[in-house]
């Protein structure tokens, strides 16, 4: 069912890991990139899952151990108890391996044999699960297989694949059967789900006993829960009277009246016997230990961590620790500061649902942390915000125009180089077009502007007035710049194509098309997007954004990124307006945010000069100050 | 010193009994906290210069693009033992890094492996700029994957990092030593490091190319003279790395001593990169 399930330190070191299918390695290094370093969790995607091709990835991480937990598996999975897994999964390995996990540069790796433990674990889930979901008979038939044929691996029983093959018609029709009389009462419900499980399949009968007994057992004190381990166990192989003292009141209570089960129970317990009889008994032994052991620190976490909140000498305490540092910090701590960077974010035009997600970024990486010496909440606070920025600014590829074109141009089969720009009417797209076109123009590139606005009057003029300029300023160093058009009223795709053409005749190293503004909530105007990209498929679309645009910049974004058809995305950002926003430049932000777009040119000034590069620390300071 | 203490502390005592009577309690008790603050204070100061680990002791650093095994390297030369790994999210920093060769008693090294996402590698940044300010840089480990720059754009990348980590140390007089280490040798496709080194010379010598011909930076209009002034003459504020002498670019004309090594941590054939290590941590 998980086809990959793995322990890692936000270092990248894998402490422990299970491999159900062979995932490639490629496809969870971009997993694990995409998800915690990119971002890129979709739109629907909680906080805690993603989905990405035909993989959905889970996870949970433990900031004051510094781990990650993540579950990958078929999307077509519906895996009911995934995340109590992670989180059982989490409690566990935080317990039994805490001092390998905080000794800093100890001299090895910190060792974690915690394969038993979660084999243990993912049984008893799968088993209390499979009672509890509505799955069909086919299904269950594969998944009981399926794990089957995993545990006796597991086990080195091969052996016993026939044995279990044989049972699993029965199985599943005691699995099918056994949600019905869960509606008995509560403690019935109790005893009905684990017929449930019992019936559905037990590929380690010994372990479901013992997570039946512990379960059972987990409102008394854990001493008496271990004191019946060691009975059970000897009962076990004695005579049947153990497990079925467990066995035959839990059937009693479920799926009683059925014949199935009863001979469904007689058949496990054969598979009980047999395998004793190929399994060492120590074995034996440490699954059930393992089970108890489980229990008991699951069950011991959960006091703990009731017992940690609240209590008066704590928060007196708590109020010095701010001042000194070193305070682990929880949630309630952070709420205040980072209410404050909210707002602050949102003063500088940071659009309210980015600010959100940031904050909570910054809450989840610093929960459990301690903060450091002589440093406040806020001013910790403050950095991982810094850190979230820059995150989120930094382009996760480096983009270097100049070097593109010229790899084009040099190539094989040289041709122009296309660059579009989109946008919202008036942000500026034929401004920073031709902006753009001096830059490549002192860089000795032979340029053809396409002027694809057909609808706006005046916007061929305005482009002409541009090419105009741009010759005469370069024409002393040989700069190469015309104009191709077509007047008003024709398909803007269509010009392109023929625009680049003609680009590819006369030997032009770049052409730049401008394309006329568009509302992006307009579907009409919007979906003529995508079949200019498929006629031009320039090699860059650039979205010239402005920075004035508050909020609304979110759903610009999103909507010019999805206006390209499925394949075909933007390539960046060019935030135009620069110096009329001061420090707000917020925008920049919410475009990046909503797309995982990056931003590469800012629009700082009338001049065609005035075209900068963004710099992230610069962007970051901004925003912080 | 015990001997001169132990009367001190009766003394004390006594003072505090006979003055007590001033004084209500509340007093006494306050500037016992306060005491104790104090002394907290100073301890967990004195604690956290420990957190600007590049500058405490003598520092490797391990960079590089993502994927080029530079957390593998990292246990291997840390723990004796290679680790299945993910990309990193945080560093990895050991302060307690011993070379074979020296003996016990020699100061251990910081050993700081960083990740590789284009996205985290600022701080690989902001460490090699902490321990270069300090002094206590001994080299840069760039780790590189030589069975992927076979493909342009994997080239492309590890010569950009690289040329931005050069940048940096050609930034101090006498520049900071970089081993790119040529990882993956026992694939069939790896590169052997003699064509690696001549691979990225040629492409950082297109990048140094399109880097002064590109935009400025916005916000740094003013920081670009001061930087052109700045110790080295071999890096310019443009971006500029090397010699301007209309000459294709060398490794060779940078202060910093760059050198190509072949290994494998899949097969623990690092030797050449730890006796590298070690010549560079007796200077």
């Amino acid at each position: 069912m998980i086809d990959y399930f793995s322990v890692f330190t936000t270092g990248g070191i894998v402490l422990w890991q299970k491999c159900y299918q062979p995932v490639s390695a490629n496809i969870l290094d971009s997993l694990v990139a995409d998800i915690f370093i990119e971002d890129r969790r979709g739109k629907a995607g909680s906080d805690s899952s993603m989905t990405k091709d035909r993989y959905t990835v889970k996870w949970t991480s433990s900031n004051d151990f510094g781990i990650i937990i993540v579950a990958v598996y078929q999307s077509l999975l519906q895996i009911t108890f995934i995340d109590e897994l992670l989180a059982s999964v989490k409690k566990l390995f935080t317990t039994l391996y805490a001092d390998e996990l905080k000794a800093k540069d100890s001299d090895h790796l910190p060792v974690c044999h915690f394969g038993d433990y979660f084999d243990v674990r993912y049984a008893e889930l799968e088993k209390s699960t499979a009672g509890r979901k509505p799955v069909s008979a086919v299904a269950a038939a594969a998944a009981a297989a399926d794990d089957a044929e995993e545990d006796s691996e597991d086990a080195g029983l091969k052996s016993e694949d026939l044995e279990k093959d044989e049972l699993e018609p029965a199985r599943n029709g005691a699995g099918s059967k056994s949600p019905k009389p869960l509606k008995l009462s509560g403690l019935a419900k109790r005893g009905g789900r684990r017929g449930g499980r019992g019936g559905s399949k037990s590929a380690s009968p010994m372990s479901r006993e013992s997570s039946n007994g512990d379960d059972s057992s987990k409102k008394s004190a854990k001493k008496k829960l271990r004191k019946w381990d060691a009975d059970g166990t000897a009962r076990d192989v004695s005579d049947d009277e153990g497990p079925l003292d467990f066995s035959a009141s839990k059937k009693a209570n479920g799926s009683a009246p059925d014949d199935d089960s009863a001979v469904n129970s007689q058949l496990l317990e054969d598979a009980d016997v047999s395998k004793w009889g190929s399994k060492t008994k120590s074995g034996d032994f440490v699954l059930k230990d393992l089970s108890s052991e489980i229990n008991s620190i699951l069950a011991s976490s959960d006091e703990k961590s009731d017992n940690s909140s609240g209590s008066v000498l704590s928060s007196g305490f708590g109020y010095f620790r701010n001042i000194i540092g070193s305070k682990v910090l929880s949630e309630a701590d952070m709420e205040n500061a980072l209410n404050g960077m909210k707002d602050h974010l949102m003063k500088k035009n940071v659009a309210p649902e980015v600010a959100q997600h940031l904050c909570d970024v910054v809450r989840k990486s610093l929960v459990g942390t301690k903060t450091g010496s002589w440093t406040s909440i806020e001013k910790t606070v403050r950095v991982a915000m810094e850190d979230a920025l820059r995150k989120i600014l930094t382009p996760s590829t480096s983009v270097d125009l100049l070097h593109e074109i010229q790899r084009v141009k040099s190539g094989s089969s040289a041709r122009p180089y296309v660059i579009s720009v989109v946008g919202v009417n008036g942000v500026g797209k034929s401004t920073n077009l031709s902006k753009i076109a001096y830059w490549l123009l002192q860089n000795d590139m032979k340029l053809l502007i396409a002027a694809c606005d057909t609808f706006r009057s005046g916007a061929v003029e305005q482009l002409r007035v541009h090419a105009r300029n741009l010759k005469k300023l370069t024409e002393r160093e040989g700069g190469k710049i015309e104009l191709f058009e077509k007047g008003y009223g024709k398909d803007a795709a269509v010009i392109a194509r023929d625009a680049i053409a003609y680009g590819n005749e006369q030997g032009y190293d770049v052409v730049l098309i401008d394309t006329a503004g568009r509302r992006h909530n307009d579907t009409r105007l919007m979906s003529s997007l995508e079949k200019f990209a498929k006629y031009a498929n320039p090699d860059k679309i650039v979205m010239v954004g402005e920075a004035l645009v508050g909020t609304d910049s979110v759903q610009q974004a999103r909507n010019f990124n999805a206006a390209f058809g499925p394949n075909r995305n933007l390539d960046f950002f060019l935030i135009s307006k620069c110096d009329t926003v001061g420090d707000m430049i917020g925008s920049m932000v919410n475009m990046t945010y909503s797309t995982g777009i990056p931003v590469l040119f800012v629009g700082t000034g009338q001049m065609y000069t005035d075209l900068r590069t963004l710099s992230v620390p610069w962007a970051v300071n901004m925003l912080m100050s | 010193m015990s001997a001169e203490d132990s009367p001190l502390i009766p003394l004390e005592g006594t003072e505090m009994a006979g003055g007590g009577g001033g004084y209500p309690l509340p007093v006494y008790l306050g500037g016992l906290a306060i005491a104790c603050l104090i002394a907290f204070a100073v301890y967990s100061f004195i604690f956290s210069k420990t957190h600007g680990v590049a500058a405490a002791g003598p520092t490797f650093i391990i960079a590089g693009p993502s994927g080029a095994g530079k957390t593998a390297l990292f246990t291997l030369l840390r723990y004796g033992e290679k680790s299945t790994t993910l990309p990193s999210i945080e560093q990895n920093i050991s302060t307690s890094y011993r070379l074979p060769s020296l003996p016990d008693t020699a100061k251990p090294f910081v050993l700081i492996d960083t990740p590789g996402h284009q996205k985290l590698r600022q701080s690989m940044f902001d460490v090699l700029q902490v321990s270069q300010a300090a002094r206590t840089i001994h080299g840069v480990l760039f780790v590189v994957d030589a069975s992927a720059v076979s493909k342009p754009e994997k080239l492309r990348e590890a010569a950009e990092y690289l040329y931005d980590v050069l940048r940096v140390t050609e930034k101090v007089r006498g520049g900071s030593d970089v081993l790119v280490a040529a990882n993956k040798s026992e694939l069939f496709t790896a590169v052997p490091a003699k064509r690696l080194r001549t691979l990225l010379e040629a492409e950082v010598q297109k990048i140094r190319e399109t880097r002064t011909k590109a935009i400025g930076k916005v916000g740094l209009d003013g920081e670009k003279e001061e930087e052109e002034d700045g110790d080295s003459a071999t890096v310019g504020g443009d971006g500029w790395l090397g010699l301007r002498d209309g000459k294709p670019f060398r490794f060779e004309d940078l202060e910093s001593d760059v050198m190509v090594v072949g290994g494998s941590v899949e097969t623990g054939k690092v030797d050449d990169w730890v006796g590298w290590m070690e010549e560079r941590a007796v200077n």
